[in-house]
């Protein structure tokens, strides 16, 4: 596969039908997000790694795509994606971030085993160019483990996960759709800085749901979470609620209005088919 | 447009964490966790995240400076160092090597530290070194 | 659920949309109905400036129950402020549920002006819904702060 795609980045590149292929690099054994520029670099790129091409930057809070077509408008960038990064682009264009129609989309898919890693539901972009998609794990059996659950149970259990937090902002920080420019979870209402750990569960409640109508559930935030904080469990718990009451799936369409930020009311968007 | 990582150690504490700096046509713009590397794993605490924004801190200290009739002035490194240097010496020679001492610092690699061991017993000639972390 | 002393007063904070729910309140006061004197009512313009953030700092701050009220659907004097509302408080009770808070002291009513007897009627319900489910665990927070 990896063949193939250096091949057609290579192409485009060489015959100017984009100014920068956007990928992964590996160098030194490490592998990172590359701007390529020159069809001889491309020996470098690399796929298949979890490592996100999308992630907001600090402290400009946005990412790399928008940071390139607000330097560069109107050129064209060729971006290598998996199902979540793209997932990701897709939510950050309905927030007026990135203009979706000036990149080319490159997606490959990735294998079950990643997939069953990811706890990921689709693991593969709308745009699939290369490799063969796989049906990811459901999110029923995961998230079993707390819905199962009473009440109670519940509060002992996220207030031992909780307590664990050190406030690294990591889950924040590497989350592909964490743009704003005023951040609640910095919010001293919520968690005082220098307290640690942050209140039950003031910080976390925050970014919840903050993020329910957006997350897209590619499980950035708990791999970056130094403390094995299960957050994913809670998101997709909303991820579903989202689904059942307000027929509404992330990162499907850019042309969508994230729900809970608009005013249209559930029907019209089921009367609308979307 | 030019975007791309350079991997390096976090400057904040000993634990050996690595990650990239983002660089973007020649300027800082973050610090992104590297997934692969064996010590943080992709992992980073609230330091490391932000290891990018006291480079550019206009609280920084980007010249060395040497007391003179009480007030700090600024100096070049080379002034600086020959300045420690003959500190150094004199003091060893007046006082012996063991009238000097090295603090080392948690906010330095371990490699650095080790450098500084080696550098306290073998050129200064004293077992004076300890380190900031003793609590 | 720690037991229930038999003299326990849930406190409830009733975030009321000013044009509506507020005058509701206020009808059921001005005809002197009869209703429990749990609540602590806050004016905002409309339902739909109730931030959840503003819901989970109730109850983090010792509310036992948290009551919305907005204008009914089609009657909000900013069009479609409650719309927000009705969307985003059924995913702030199914995050509460899913973090452990019970979503049973979160409750949204619509109330118009003219509906005093209402408003009277969904507070004795919520006092007694409340009594039964004990005071909030999360009462106090963490730190006193
Ligand atoms: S979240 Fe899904 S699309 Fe993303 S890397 Fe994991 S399996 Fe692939
Ligand atoms: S990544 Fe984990 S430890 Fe860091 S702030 Fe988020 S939940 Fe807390
Ligand atoms: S004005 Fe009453 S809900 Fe908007």
């Amino acid at each position: 596969m990896l063949t193939e795609i250096r091949k057609h980045c290579a192409d485009l590149l060489t015959r100017k039908q984009v100014a920068a292929v956007y990928g992964l690099r590996e160098r030194d054994g490490h592998t990172a997000p590359y701007l390529f520029t020159r069809a001889e670099d491309l020996d470098g790129l690399t796929v298949g790694t979890k490592v996100p091409v999308t992630f907001t930057l600090r402290p400009a809070k946005k990412n790399i795509i928008s940071a390139f077509q607000e330097k560069c408008p109107g050129q064209k960038i060729a971006v290598l994606v998996r199902g979540c990064d793209e997932r990701g682009l897709y939510e950050v264009a309905k927030r007026g971030q990135i203009q979706v129609a000036d990149l080319a989309i490159i997606g490959y898919a990735c294998d079950a085993d990643q997939a069953r890693a990811c706890h990921c539901p689709r693991p593969h972009p709308q745009n699939l160019k290369f490799g063969e998609k796989v049906q990811g794990p459901s999110n029923e059996a995961f998230i079993a483990k707390i819905v199962n659950m009473s009440v109670a149970e519940r509060e002992a259990f996220w207030r031992a996960q909780f307590s664990k937090c050190i406030k690294c902002y990591g889950c924040r920080n590497s989350c592909p759709v964490c743009i704003c420019k005023e951040c609640w979870m910095e919010n001293d209402a919520f968690s005082p800085t220098g307290w640690l750990p942050p209140d039950f569960p003031m910080f976390h409640f925050v970014h919840f749901y903050h993020l329910s109508d957006s997350c897209i559930e590619c499980g950035a935030c708990v791999d970056a979470c130094p403390m094995d904080i299960p957050l994913n469990l809670i998101r997709k718990v909303l991820s579903k609620k989202v689904q059942e009451e307000l027929f509404y799936t992330a990162g499907q369409d850019p042309e969508e209005k994230p729900p809970l930020a608009s005013r249209e009311e559930a029907k019209e968007r089921l009367e609308k088919g979307i | 447009m030019n975007y791309e990582n350079v991997l390096t150690t976090c400057p904040y504490c000993g634990a050996g964490c690595n990650f990239y700096l983002q660089i973007m046509d020649g300027e800082l713009v973050g610090v992104l966790p590297c997934k692969d590397h064996p010590v943080s794993q992709g992992k980073l605490c609230i330091k490391g995240w932000t290891a990018n924004e006291f480079v550019t801190s206009p609280e920084r200290l980007t010249k060395p400076l040497i007391k003179r009739d009480g007030k700090f002035v600024e100096a070049s490194w080379d002034e600086a160092l020959d300045a420690v240097a003959a500190k150094f010496k004199a003091t060893r020679e007046n006082h012996g090597p063991d009238a000097l001492a090295v603090l080392a610092s948690a906010k330095i690699t371990n490699e650095e530290n080790y450098a500084l061991m080696k550098f306290t017993r073998a050129v200064l000639g004293t077992n004076n070194i300890d380190h900031c972390a003793r609590l | 659920m720690s037991s229930t002393p038999d003299n326990f007063e849930p406190r409830i904070v009733a975030f009321l949309c000013n044009w509506c729910s507020y005058t509701g309140a206020d009808l059921a006061g001005i005809s002197r109905m009869n209703y429990p004197a749990n609540v602590r009512a806050i004016r905002l313009m409309c339902s739909g400036s109730v931030k959840p953030f503003f819901i989970m700092s109730a109850l983090h701050k010792g509310a036992d129950g948290v009551l919305i009220g907005g204008c009914h659907i089609g009657d909000c004097h900013y069009q479609t402020g409650n719309h927000l509302t009705k969307k985003r408080i059924p995913i702030t009770r199914e995050l509460l549920g899913a973090l452990g808070i019970d979503p049973r002291r979160v409750r949204l009513e619509w109330i118009s002006a003219a509906e005093g007897q209402e408003f009277a009627e969904v507070i004795h319900e919520f006092v007694k819904e409340l009594k039964a489910l004990g005071p909030n665990p999360l009462a106090g927070g963490d730190h006193a702060h």
